[in-house]
């Protein structure tokens, strides 16, 4: 029995002839070749992966201390309230964090029922350029006071400095330095 | 009559067409190993993490105002495809670079064990791709760095993730890897870049400084963990090279997990580089 090649067409290339075996083994051959060498790029690896497997998490505790302080009456009669500035933003960005707004928010109460003005001060540690520190330090007391002022606190009683490596040891990092400081005159 | 003649001849012909048709179907199967092709569909897979891509085909000769190299350090957490494709995606702007520019590459892992080192990525050698046409490196370089990001995909996978484990090691030996690119006969060396790519997530041993077990996730704990990393030695700083973290809070940890790689991520630049982020 024969079946034409529906493509082919050819008297030539007909089931049982013996050289449409060998066309066939050589069509094979190619297909396989192909298929088993080049099928993927040049440039693909076949690799096994590793059995899956992915390290124990750590447990980690949350810090139970909130992270702003309360305030506390200075010598000239003025409060003070101390906020980590790590706790607010990344690290050398003066862009406030998600969290940073819960933070702040516990302090907000008293701003308000402060009747003079308020002054939002940076501080950086001593790592890095003085004049980088300088301005980070002024940025985040301006990130800080922005977000007071969306808050209804009125621009005018807001007053904000940087320090920068005020009273910091140079080239020592030290995360009591890196703060903002909101205080009620 | 005229068939009459033809069909005698052509069956004398045929085992001589068997026998050429065998040739060819060996030489077809030959061909993919002679010229390079990826077998290993054929000839089975392989343990390793790097397998035949040739990577000298992404290299060329350093110049002789030298190249700028790029160490990859990748403390492997999780060996998964997701998080597999997670680093290559992550890497892959820098590799675009150095493949651009040229750059001496370099790539070492840690699942929690012993550290590996990648086949492809040796860093003795500069990548790049130069070619004459701009759009032929365009595509050329596209292609590479296609072929790169799949290797590193699979250094992550089959790297071997042990329970515990930090990247502690991986940082520590920053400087060591460097000299030894540096050390290389031929090699250059200008500028250093260092990709971390890890979580920050350390558990294990208590001698190890990064080991964040039963920690709480404050500024201050932060801060005593890294200073005890460099005083102990366990961490040097890297002076000017440039250090890159990568993968910090980009998993599934929770708040208090998150909190703390962050302040360690902070409190780590603050040490280990002028230029760290």
């Amino acid at each position: 029995m024969e079946h034409t090649h529906s493509t082919l067409g050819d008297a030539t290339f007909r089931r049982g002839n013996s050289g449409v075996r060998a066309c066939t083994a050589v069509a094979l051959a190619l297909a396989l070749g192909l298929t088993a060498g080049c099928s993927a790029s040049a440039g693909a690896s076949p690799f096994t992966p590793a059995p899956h497997a992915a390290r124990t998490a750590p447990d980690v505790a949350a810090d139970p201390l909130p992270p702003l302080s309360k305030f506390v009456t200075q010598p000239d009669g003025s409060q003070v309230s101390t906020v980590s500035a790590d706790y607010l933003f990344e690290s050398s960005s003066s862009t406030l964090l998600p969290a940073a707004v819960t933070a702040l928010a516990q302090i907000l109460p008293a701003i308000r029922e402060h009747p003079g003005p308020i002054s939002v001060i940076g501080y950086s540690d001593g790592i890095g350029r003085a004049e980088d520190n300088q301005k980070l330090s002024l940025d985040r007391a301006k990130a800080v006071e922005a977000w007071l002022a969306t808050q209804d606190i009125p621009s005018s009683v807001l007053d904000v400095e940087g320090r920068g490596e005020q009273g910091a040891q140079n080239d020592v990092a030290d995360a009591s330095r890196r703060r903002v400081e909101i205080v009620l005159r | 009559m005229r068939y009459q003649v033809l069909i005698p001849r052509v069956r004398a012909r045929l085992p001589r067409r068997r026998r050429l048709a065998v040739l060819v179907a060996a030489s077809m199967l030959a061909t993919p190993l002679l010229a390079a092709c990826d077998t290993g569909g054929l000839l089975g897979g392989r343990a390793q993490a790097s397998g035949p891509l040739d990577c000298t085909q992404y290299q060329e000769d350093t110049p002789s105002s030298g190249a700028p190299l790029l160490l990859m350090l990748l403390d492997v957490s999780d060996n998964s495809a997701a998080t597999a494709q997670r680093v290559a995606t992550r890497v892959q702007p820098y590799l675009d670079t150095a493949l651009k520019d040229g750059a001496y590459v370099k790539l070492v892992a840690s699942g929690g064990g012993p550290t590996t080192y990648s086949d492809c990525f040796h860093g003795d050698r500069m990548f790049q791709i130069k070619r004459n046409n701009s759009r032929r490196a365009e595509k050329d370089r596209a292609a590479a760095s296609k072929a790169l990001g799949t290797e590193i995909n699979h250094v992550v996978q089959a790297e071997r993730v042990t329970t515990t484990g930090s990247v502690t090691g991986l940082l520590g030996g920053i400087n060591d890897e460097v000299a030894a690119v540096r050390s290389t006969p031929g090699a250059k060396v200008t500028d250093v870049t260092v990709l971390v790519w890890t979580d920050l997530l350390g558990t294990g041993q208590d001698s190890d400084c990064l080991d964040v077990n039963g920690k709480k996730a404050s500024v201050t704990i932060a801060e005593a963990l890294v200073k005890r990393c460099f005083s102990t030695g366990q961490i040097a700083s890297v002076g000017n090279d440039r250090v890159r973290f990568l993968g910090v809070n980009e998993g599934g940890a929770d708040r208090p997990q998150q909190d703390l790689a962050r302040f360690l991520k902070g409190e780590l630049c603050r040490r280990i580089s002028s230029d760290c982020s």
